[in-house]
C-alpha cells in the first residue's frame, strides 16, 4: 500500500489525564491510556452528553486542557503544568467529524487534496487519486460536497483525513449520519481499512454494536468520567459499574467461534457451550455472542419440547434485584444473565446453587463480528 | 460635466475599498473570533465613524496628519510631503470614514462560517492564516463583496471629510461631491444637476450589478450542505 | 420599525410646527455675514446689543453660499456680502429692500504664514510664495469666493501665478483658507487682512498686506432683506443704520478693512 510507508509507528501509547472545566458547569475529568503501537482501535463508548467528543477534541488540540497532560508516545501534546500546548496543526492527526465538515466550496478532489498544498502538483494528484481509489470514490472526484449522500460524504471525510498519513486517526461517531444498511457495510469496510493502513485510531460512539465491531479496547465514559477500560469482552461481561451495564444494554457477552454453517443456522462455540444461532449473513468466524437478559427463559425439571433452539443446563450463581424483577446470573458453560419476575423466582424456588435450564431462541442471539487479533 | 472629478472619485473609492479590505479583514477576523473581554471596546471604536459627523473626523485628520503633529512629522520625513491636500491624504481619511462599512459586514460573514470547517482545516495541518485564506474567505465571499461595495459606495458619496482635508485641487482632490457643491455655490445649477444625475445613475447601476452578482455567487455552490 | 417610523413622523411634525408658528421676538435681528467679518462683526453686534437691548443673531458663511440660501428662503433680515455683486443681485431679484444697498467697507488681502516658517513675508512680500519651502498655499475657492478671485488677480499682477498655481489648495471659504494656514496644514495663505489681524492669527503668524492696486477692489455691501409675509423688523433697520455709524466704522477700520473714500453711488 503506497502512501502508508510514511506512517511512523510510534512505540507505546497515548496517556491522557484530561481535566477541563466548561462554562456550562460541565466537568470533564478523565484518565486513560490507549495503545498506538499498532493499528489498535480504542472505542470511547458512552451515552450522549457523556463528554466523548470533548475527549476527542482535547486529543486533537481543538480544546486546550484546564489542567492535566496528554502524551503521544514520546511526544508531549499538552502539559498545563509545564505550559506546553501543541496546536492541532502540529499533532499530525486525522479527524473525522460527526457530520464530516467537508468544505462546501471545494470538490471532492479539492477536499481530499486540501492538506497536500505543499506537494508538487503531480505528486499531489497521485496521492489524491490513490486515496480516492482506496475509498472507491473515484467517480465523485468532480462533485461538490453538497451533492453527496451521507455515506459518500463519510468516505470523502475519511479520505481527506487519511491522505497525509496521520499518526493517529480520531473518529467522532463516524457512522451515525448514514442509514442503517449503509452503516453495516461501512463498518466492515472501515475496520478493514484501519487494519490495512496500520493507523491507530480513537473512535467515539454511543452505539454498543459499533463499539464492539470496531474497538480493540473499550473506554466507557459517562458524565465526564471514565467508568471502565478494558477489552470489549471484559467490559461487557464484567461491567465494573451499574452505569456501564445500563449503558451497554446487553447483559451477556462472550467471545465465540463460528463452527458450522448449515441451512440458515450457525453453530457457534462459546466457552464449553455450543449455540445455535440464526444466520443473518456475513462471512466471519470470530464473533461476540450477545444475549439480552429479557430473551432468556428459565425452566426446572426435565427439558420440555419448545421452539427455542438452545436449552442450556447449569446452575444459579447469583440473584440480584433489578427494577420490578430480578437478574439471575447463571453458569451454563458461559456466563448468562436472565431477567425474570419476582413471581417466577418464587414459583421456581431459585437460589444460588439451584440447577436450572435456560432456553434462548436462535433469533435472540446477536452475533457481532469480532476483530481478530 | 467635470470628468476629472469623476475619475478622482472613482479612483478614491476603489483605492479606499481595496485598502480597507486589506486592513479590515484581519480586524474583522479578530472581532469575529476573539474571546477577549474588552472586545466590545474595539467594536465601539470601529463603529465610531457611523455616528461621528464627518467634520469631526476631518478635523482630527487635518490636525493629526498636519506637519505639526508627531505623525505628520514622521510622514514628512518618510515621504517628503504631508498628508492633507493630497490624494493619499484623502485615502487615509476615507479609510477611517468607511471603516465600519467594511469591518461590520466582514465580521458578520466570518462569524457565520461553520466553526468545524476551520477546525477541520487545522487538523489537516493548515495554519490559521492558511485557513483564513482557503476556508473562511471563500465561505464568506458574499460578505466580502458586500463589504467592498458598501465601502466603495460610501466613499463615493463622501463629502464632509473631503471638504475638510482635500483642499479642492482639480484632478487630485476635487471629487464629484465637491464639484457639485462648487457648482451650486457658483450658482451653476445646470452643471451641478448634470453631475448629480450621472453620480446617481452610476451608483444605482453598480449596486444593482453587485446585488445581481451576489445572487450568482450562491449558485456557484450547487446545493447547501445537509 | 412601525413604532420608530411614527416616532420620527411625530418629531418631524412637531419641529415643523415650532419652526413655522413660533412668533419672532420683535427685538431680534438675524444677520447673515461673509466670513471675513467673523471678528469685526462680533464686536459690532455686541455693542449694538448693549446699547439698544435688541438681540443680534449672526451666521457666518461664504457669500455665495449665503446668497443661495437667501434665495431659497433662509430667514435672515440683514445680509453682509463680501462681494457687492451678490447684494446687487438680491436687489434686482426684489429680495432686498430697494435703496437699502450700502457699501460698508473694502476688503484687503494679506499673505500670512506661521511665525516658525522662517520666511520673512513682511519684507519679502509676494516673493515669499516662490520659496521652495512653500509647498501648499491656501486661498479661497476663486469660483465663488471674492477673496479667492482677488488672490488669483494678485498672483497674476506680480507675475508669479504660473509658479504658484501647482501649489494652491482651495478653501471652501476665506476662513477655511485661513484655517488651513493657521493649523499648519498649508504653509501659507492668501487671506483676508481682517482675518490676519484677528487675535489668534496675529499671535501665531506674520503677514504682508497686499497693496490694493494688485486686484479689483473688494467692495463689500450690506442689504436689508425683504419678507413676503411681514414687515421688516424695527431691530433690523436699527442694526442696518448702526453699521454705518462711527463706532462700527472704527471697528472695521481697525479690523483691516478700508472704510474711507468708499463710492456709494450705486445706491441711488
Amino acid at each position: 500500500m503506497a502512501g502508508t510507508s510514511e506512517v511512523i509507528a510510534a512505540p507505546g501509547k497515548i496517556s491522557a489525564t484530561l481535566i477541563k472545566r466548561y462554562s456550562s458547569g460541565f466537568l470533564l475529568d478523565c484518565r486513560f491510556e490507549a495503545p498506538i503501537d499498532s493499528a489498535k482501535v480504542t472505542a470511547l463508548f458512552g451515552p450522549s452528553g457523556a463528554g466523548k467528543t470533548s475527549v476527542l477534541r482535547c486529543l486533537a488540540g481543538l480544546e486546550p486542557l484546564s489542567s492535566g497532560k496528554i502524551t503521544f508516545g514520546e511526544d508531549v501534546w499538552n502539559d498545563v503544568a509545564a505550559g506546553i500546548f501543541v496546536p492541532p496543526q502540529k499533532r499530525r492527526i486525522g479527524y473525522v467529524f460527526q457530520d464530516y465538515a467537508l468544505f462546501p466550496h471545494l470538490t471532492v478532489e479539492g477536499n481530499v487534496g486540501y492538506a497536500l498544498r505543499h506537494l508538487p502538483r503531480p505528486e499531489r494528484h497521485r496521492r489524491i487519486e490513490e486515496m480516492l481509489a482506496l475509498l472507491k470514490i473515484e467517480k465523485l472526484a468532480r462533485r461538490y460536497a453538497g451533492e453527496l449522500s451521507g455515506g459518500e460524504q463519510q468516505r470523502v471525510a475519511l479520505a481527506r483525513a487519511l491522505v497525509r498519513a496521520p499518526r493517529l486517526l480520531l473518529l467522532d461517531e463516524p457512522l451515525t449520519a448514514v442509514d442503517e444498511p449503509t452503516r453495516q457495510l461501512l463498518r466492515t469496510e472501515l475496520r478493514g481499512l484501519l487494519k490495512k493502513l496500520g493507523i491507530p485510531a480513537v473512535l467515539v460512539t454511543h452505539d454498543w454494536t459499533e463499539a464492539l465491531a470496531l474497538g480493540d479496547r473499550l473506554v466507557v465514559i459517562s458524565a465526564g468520567r471514565i467508568l471502565q477500560c478494558g477489552t470489549p469482552q471484559d467490559v461487557f461481561s464484567r461491567p465494573a459499574h451499574v452505569d456501564v451495564a445500563a449503558a451497554l444494554g446487553t447483559e451477556s457477552v462472550e467471545t465465540g467461534e463460528v463452527m458450522r454453517r448449515h441451512e440458515g443456522m450457525l453453530e457457534v462455540r462459546a466457552g464449553k457451550t455450543l449455540l445455535h444461532v440464526a444466520d443473518r449473513g456475513g462471512d466471519y468466524r470470530s464473533v461476540y455472542v450477545c444475549i439480552r437478559a429479557e430473551d432468556v427463559t428459565l425452566e426446572i425439571g426435565a427439558p420440555i419440547q419448545s421452539s427455542a433452539r438452545n436449552h442450556l443446563q447449569g446452575t444459579v450463581v447469583d440473584i440480584t434485584p433489578r427494577g420490578l424483577g430480578v437478574l439471575v446470573e447463571l453458569d451454563v458453560g458461559i456466563r448468562l444473565f436472565a431477567s425474570i419476575t419476582r413471581q417466577a423466582l418464587h414459583d421456581l424456588h431459585l437460589a444460588p446453587g439451584s440447577s436450572v435450564a435456560a432456553s434462548v431462541k436462535a433469533s435472540a442471539i446477536h452475533l457481532i463480528p469480532r476483530p481478530s487479533v | 460635466m467635470n470628468w476629472n472629478a469623476v475619475r478622482v472619485s472613482l479612483e478614491l473609492a476603489l483605492t479606499t475599498s481595496f485598502f480597507l479590505l486589506i486592513i479590515g479583514a484581519p480586524l474583522a477576523y479578530w472581532i469575529a473570533y476573539s474571546q477577549k473581554r474588552w472586545k466590545f471596546l474595539v467594536e465601539a471604536v470601529v463603529a465610531l465613524p457611523l455616528v461621528l459627523p464627518p467634520t469631526v473626523l476631518g478635523f482630527y485628520v487635518l490636525i493629526g496628519s498636519g506637519p505639526r503633529s508627531p505623525f505628520g512629522k514622521l510622514y514628512q520625513q518618510l515621504f517628503g510631503s504631508t498628508l492633507p491636500f493630497t490624494f493619499e491624504g484623502l485615502v487615509v481619511a476615507s479609510c477611517l470614514y468607511s471603516l465600519p462599512f467594511t469591518v461590520q459586514p466582514l465580521a458578520a460573514a466570518f462569524s457565520a462560517v461553520d466553526r468545524r470547517l476551520m477546525e477541520a482545516s487545522w487538523t489537516l495541518g493548515v495554519s490559521q492564516w492558511g485557513t483564513f485564506v482557503r476556508v473562511i474567505l471563500p465561505a464568506s465571499l458574499p460578505g466580502v463583496i458586500t463589504a467592498f461595495v458598501l465601502s466603495f459606495a460610501h466613499t463615493l458619496g463622501e463629502f464632509g471629510v473631503v471638504l475638510m482635508v482635500g483642499g479642492n485641487i482639480e484632478g487630485v482632490t476635487r471629487t464629484v461631491s465637491i464639484d457639485i457643491y462648487d457648482n451650486v455655490q457658483a450658482l451653476d445649477y445646470a452643471a451641478a444637476g448634470m453631475t448629480s444625475a450621472v453620480l446617481l445613475v452610476f451608483s444605482f447601476v453598480v449596486l444593482a450589478l453587485v446585488y445581481a452578482a451576489n445572487r450568482q455567487i450562491w449558485k456557484l455552490w450547487p446545493a447547501p450542505l445537509k | 420599525m412601525h413604532v420608530l417610523a411614527r416616532f420620527f413622523l411625530f418629531g418631524y411634525l412637531t419641529l415643523l410646527t415650532f419652526c413655522s408658528a413660533a412668533p419672532l421676538p420683535k427685538n431680534e435681528v438675524r444677520v447673515a455675514a461673509a466670513s471675513d467679518l467673523t471678528f469685526a462683526l462680533e464686536k459690532i453686534a455686541k455693542r449694538f446689543e448693549q446699547l439698544t437691548g435688541n438681540r443680534a443673531k449672526v451666521s457666518f458663511g461664504s457669500s455665495g453660499n449665503l446668497y443661495a440660501q437667501i434665495r431659497d428662503g433662509a430667514p435672515f433680515d440683514v445680509f453682509f456680502s463680501a462681494d457687492l455683486e451678490y447684494a446687487r443681485r438680491l436687489q434686482e431679484e426684489q429680495l432686498a429692500l430697494a435703496g437699502s444697498l450700502y457699501v460698508y467697507a473694502r476688503g484687503r488681502l494679506a499673505v500670512w504664514t506661521r511665525a516658525e516658517s522662517g520666511l520673512d513675508v513682511e519684507s519679502l512680500g509676494i516673493k515669499a510664495l516662490q520659496s521652495s519651502s512653500m509647498r501648499k498655499i491656501a486661498i479661497a475657492n476663486p469660483r465663488h469666493a471674492p477673496y479667492g478671485r482677488a488672490a488669483i488677480e494678485t498672483l497674476r499682477h506680480y507675475g508669479v501665478y504660473e509658479n504658484v498655481l501647482p501649489r494652491l489648495i482651495y478653501g471652501e471659504s476665506i476662513s477655511q483658507a485661513a484655517q488651513f494656514a493657521q493649523s499648519g496644514a498649508a504653509d501659507a495663505g492668501i487671506i483676508a487682512l481682517s482675518l490676519a489681524v484677528s487675535p489668534e492669527m496675529k499671535a501665531s503668524g506674520i503677514h504682508w498686506e497686499v497693496p490694493e492696486e494688485a486686484h479689483t477692489p473688494l467692495n463689500q455691501a450690506v442689504v436689508l432683506l425683504r419678507h413676503d409675509k411681514r414687515a421688516t423688523a424695527p431691530a433690523a433697520r436699527r442694526f442696518f443704520e448702526w453699521v454705518s455709524g462711527e463706532y462700527s466704522r472704527s471697528v472695521l477700520r481697525s479690523s483691516g478693512f478700508v472704510v474711507d473714500g468708499l463710492t456709494n453711488e450705486v445706491q441711488k
